[in-house]
């Protein structure tokens, strides 16, 4: 019960911490036989991310898969993704949700900490009534039966009032039925060559008019000692997808540019040989260009219960300031027992790439990006379920030997060498701690991290005699950095030239459960010279603290809150400071049976600061204070009691505004308000769904201090999507029909954006899925015609699963 | 005529679908374990359902057990014994008959849905909700052990009627004559052996017959038994 409100808890709202806020609720519970959808609600947050997966895994498996979740409809910024039936089996699923920022960075949700448990699924969600007639006669193990699996099952109370066509034999999350034995009182399925493990049996049917099911039964196959069974399990997924794009512009001089066609092989092989878990994963695209950024794909991958290798393309993770979430393409090893574990990666982490410009002389200058290599290591005592003690290395180098030097330097008019692009060295050493006490529900960590960065290695390292002339100071420590060169190189270019504060960056979390309320602190400073190119961007010279609650009342009442603060100029080196004050509280009510109620208040505050360190009367400080408050309340329902079209309704108002001071004179005060409506039905008489979402947005600027720079304004938008999905010949073909229409007007340019998609998808044979979609976008703007375009686009799918 | 006819095959029909009826589930078997259906020995396999008036045999160290497919009991049927199946459907319940021609049975009724009786060539016995074992001799003494709830007891001969209750056991010689009074030590250690026996693992023998072909070269026949 515990672990149910516990996992209901987090299924409300992700951490203020994190840069976006989401509503999840886990159904649970899934049907034998039929996909599963899975919905996220991202409340705020919406435009800092690029994409969100869904990573997911049997209970009785180590390795994660991941699912692109599909943005289901503008408007309302719902992520959807079905996990198949194929997929869910009869198995225990655990799952999270990866969102990828635009910045590069990855917000898992529920977070990895070891505290917070990922969501599950479990068979359960039968359609229809449970139904006690239904008896397992084969609940005990016959010594006769070997190792051929049997289900008999008696419905003798029903035998006069079941519709014998009706039933239905689930075993394994597979219909059965064509292989049961069905009389009249009794049906019996027999498996002569089970696969061990554990098997979940179900029986449905349709009596007296309404859908009944039996129990979900349950039971351990045993390994057949006649037939050693091979322990080996193969499972994948091939796809293709291509898309082509026709763009036509009204005006010739348009600044449009049209999509590059493009195809996409993908391949994910997955296997387990008894303890041995083998991947491979190739992806080929046509994007590939060897002069920019790999598109590309490959890895391989074996885990062992004390060994991880993978080869080829990687996303290590050794610590969140050191070493994370950064493709390396190389090698990435993991040795790991109960008590201590080493990784090791090494690899490139940027491909060489030349390119040009127009300094604006009209010279085409080279420039380019250096292949970068990088190396680290990890070496840590203890594990995430009790203390752990982690110290990491890392090396990126810039391998100056991967460019031409004309790609990346020309001579001037005075004979002097320019540089458009150096190579830079940067190094990052970091220590982490953490205790964790799961029976308690706490965890309490931190890091710290140091890193030098050169930005230019091109002149070499300087000797030790050279650096003492340099600093007027002789070095602390009786080194040769010209010993240490294939290390790092150590010259003016580096940053700090003497270590210190500003090298560094730091980070505390507290992460506990009191009286049901989920509590997180985090506390984070970055010095102003902190720089780590195998993580992604990081705000230096900040500090930031955020602090959330959440808590959960029986998972019918949910409150969330949270406080974010940010201030830079952590050194205090600049004339003045901003500072962003951020809370926000958030609410949702869930009755069984009732319509679901959610509120939420988002405030932020951002100002500047003058800092007295500072005393430069040249300086002209102009002190401003931007403000913004967003409220929203939504409801929703799911309407199971209309017979004939049971329906998913959606409802949400938002209404809020932001201002702007500076110098204590009101710049601008602008209001906003919007209202969304979805409404989903799923016919029974026919295998119809069609999807209406309709989402109304005022903008207005109400007051202005300076009409010239911030203009009054009134503008609308309408947001409209209609969807039709049907299935044919048994949902083996799935034709389906998309419209969006997107109007502006007000005081902005009257334009208006449609899109008109027409898409079959079509399963021929199991795990097979080959889908087509035509879409036609049209955009209009009333004000100026000659920025007008139509873009048609044509998408191909072909997906494989086995 | 034509009616004889019609109602004839009408009652074939009807005999053939009831007779197509499952009445029971063969849950387990071990060792020398045959079925008859029709004084005819069937090859059956682990989980055959059974039909009305299917007789089952056992040998020696060899163990069946059975339920009836309105979910209401289980027989357990000892080393060489003979039981025949039967039960037959009135207004909905399954009405159960456990023949005993000899050996030990167990009997174990956890619904009360339909009637249940052990029938030997001397008494019947009608229980309800209830565990206990029957025993019959070659002699034609039987008994009955009552683990637990109660049994009321007939005698065919003379048409007396018993209640044995729980902790009870009753034994019945080949005249009719009862005799009720608790169960001894020995009366429980049955119970206990016969459990014991239907857990344990089938003595397995073998035989090899060698074999001489035309080329001099021998090679042996196993039989298991």
């Amino acid at each position: 019960m515990k672990r149910t409100l516990l996992i209901a808890l987090l299924s409300m709202i992700a951490t203020l911490a994190l840069a976006v806020s989401i509503d999840h609720f886990s159904p649970g519970v899934y049907t034998f036989g039929a996909d599963t959808e899975l919905r996220i609600n991202v409340i705020d947050g919406f435009d800092t991310i690029r994409e969100v997966k869904l990573v997911w895994r049997r209970t009785n498996e180590t390795a994660w898969r991941k699912e692109k979740m599909n943005l289901e409809s503008t408007g309302a910024y719902w992520f959807v993704v079905d996990l198949t039936a194929r997929d869910l089996g009869d198995f225990d699923i655990e799952y999270y949700f990866e969102i990828a920022l635009l910045d590069g960075n990855i917000e898992n949700i529920p977070a990895l900490d070891g505290l917070s448990p990922k969501y599950t699924l479990s068979p359960g969600n039968m359609a229809g009534e449970l139904s006690e007639a239904f008896i397992l006669l084969s609940d005990e193990p016959n010594p006769s039966q070997g190792a051929e699996y049997i289900l008999a099952v008696s419905f003798y109370d029903l035998a006069t009032t079941i519709d014998p066509a009706s039933i239905k034999v689930w075993v394994g999350g597979r219909d059965v039925t064509k292989r049961a034995v069905i009389t009249d009182n009794s049906l019996i399925y027999r498996d002569p060559s089970p696969t061990p493990g554990n098997r979940r049996a179900m029986v449905s049917a349709i009596v007296d008019g309404r859908q009944v099911h039996s129990r979900l039964w349950s039971t351990d196959v045993p390994v057949n000692p006649d037939r050693p069974f091979l322990p080996l399990n193969i499972r994948g997924n091939l796809s293709f997808i291509s898309n082509v794009y026709d763009l036509n512009t009204a005006s010739a001089s348009s600044n449009l540019v049209e999509s590059v066609d493009d195809a996409t092989g993908k391949l994910d092989l997955y296997s387990t040989y008894g303890k041995l878990n083998m991947q491979a994963n190739f992806l080929v695209s046509t994007l590939e260009d060897s002069n920019q950024q790999a598109v590309n794909r490959y890895t391989i991958g074996l885990q062992l219960p004390v060994l991880d290798v993978f080869l080829g393309d990687s996303t290590p993770t050794l610590s969140e300031l050191s070493m994370a979430n950064r493709n390396v393409r190389g090698l990435a090893a993991k040795f790991h027992t109960k008590f201590l574990s080493l990784s090791w990666v090494h690899g490139e982490m940027l491909r060489a790439t030349t390119s040009s410009y127009d300094d604006g002389f009209g010279n085409i200058r080279n420039t380019g990006t250096f292949r970068q290599e990088a190396i680290g290591a990890r070496f840590q005592m203890g594990n995430d379920q009790s203390f752990m003690l982690g110290i990491n290395a890392i090396r990126n180098r810039d391998l100056i030997s991967s460019l031409d030097p004309a790609d990346y330097s020309y001579t001037d008019a005075n004979n002097d060498t320019v540089f458009t692009t150096t190579p830079r060295d940067n190094a990052v050493v970091s220590l982490d701690l953490r205790l964790a006490v799961p029976e308690q529900h706490f965890v309490i960590g931190g890091e710290i991290a140091g890193s030098m960065l050169n930005r230019n290695t091109l002149p070499g390292a300087m000797s030790q005699q050279e650096i003492e002339d340099y600093l007027e100071d002789d070095l602390p420590i009786n080194i040769d950095p010209q010993d240490y060169a294939e290390l790092f190189v150590i010259n003016k270019n580096i940053e700090p030239i003497m270590p210190g504060r500003e090298n560094l960056a730091w980070q505390a979390y507290l992460r506990t459960i009191i009286l049901k309320n989920m509590i997180d602190i985090r506390y984070s400073e970055t010095g102003p010279a902190y720089n780590a190119l195998s993580t992604y961007y990081q705000q230096n010279d900040t500090k930031m603290l955020s602090i959330t609650d959440q808590i959960n009342f029986n998972n019918i009442v949910i409150l969330a809150g949270g406080f974010n603060m940010m201030q830079d100029n952590l050194s205090g080196h600049k004339n003045e400071s901003t500072k962003s004050n951020s809370w926000n509280a958030q609410a949702t009510l869930r009755i069984p049976r009732f319509p679901y109620l959610k509120a939420s208040y988002f405030n932020n505050t951002s100002l500047n600061e003058l800092n007295p360190d500072i005393n430069d009367p040249a300086y002209v400080f102009n002190p401003f204070e931007r403000k913004s408050g967003q409220f929203s309340f939504g409801m929703g329902y799911n309407f199971i009691q209309i017979p004939v079209v049971p329906t998913n309704l959606d409802l949400t108002y938002r209404f809020g505004g932001d201002d702007s001071t500076t110098n204590d004179i009101m710049e601008y005060q602008n209001s906003n308000n919007s209202i969304n409506f979805s409404i989903t039905n799923r016919f029974v008489p026919v295998p119809l769904k069609t999807q209406i979402v309709l989402s109304l947005n005022q903008s207005n600027r109400d007051e202005t201090g300076s009409p010239l720079l911030y203009p009054l304004f009134e503008n609308q938008n309408m947001n409209l999507l209609l969807g039709a999905d049907y299935s044919l010949l048994k949902n083996m073909l799935r034709p389906f029909a998309r419209y969006k229409l997107l109007n502006l007007g007000g005081d902005q340019d009257k334009q208006s954006y449609s899109t008109i998609s027409l898409g079959l998808e079509a399963f021929p044979i199991r795990d097979l899925s080959i889908g087509t979609e035509i879409g036609f976008q049209n955009y209009k703007n009333d004000a100026d015609s000659s920025l007008d375009y139509d873009n048609l686009t044509w998408r191909f799918v072909l997906n494989q699963r086995f | 005529m034509k009616k004889i006819l019609i109602i004839s095959l009408l009652l074939v029909a009807t005999m053939a679908l009831f007779a197509d009826s499952a009445v029971a589930f063969l849950a387990a078997n071990r060792g020398r374990v045959e079925l008859a259906r029709n004084n005819r020995n069937l090859r059956f396999r682990a989980g055959e359902m059974l039909q009305n008036n299917d007789q089952i045999k056992t040998g020696n160290e060899s163990y069946a057990a059975y339920k009836y497919v309105d979910g209401s009991s289980q027989v357990r049927v000892f080393a060489n014994s003979i039981v025949r199946v039967r039960a037959t459907t009135t207004n909905g319940s399954l009405n159960k008959t456990v023949a005993i021609d000899r050996g030990n049975v167990y009997s174990r009724v956890t619904r009360n849905t339909g009637s249940y009786r052990v029938e030997t060539s001397n008494t019947v016995a009608s229980v309800r909700g209830t565990g206990f074992l029957t025993k019959v001799d070659d002699e034609g003494y039987c008994s009955y052990i009552v683990e637990d709830g109660e049994i009321e007891l007939m005698i065919r001969s003379t048409g007396e009627r018993h209640l044995v209750g729980r902790g009870k056991t009753a034994t019945i010689d080949p005249d009719g004559n009862v005799n009720i009074a608790d169960s001894s030590e020995d009366d429980l250690s049955e119970l206990d052996n016969a459990e014991e026996q239907a857990g344990e693992e089938a003595n397995i023998r073998t035989i090899r017959v060698p074999v001489q072909n035309e080329t001099g070269e021998i090679k042996y026949i196993e039989i298991q038994y």
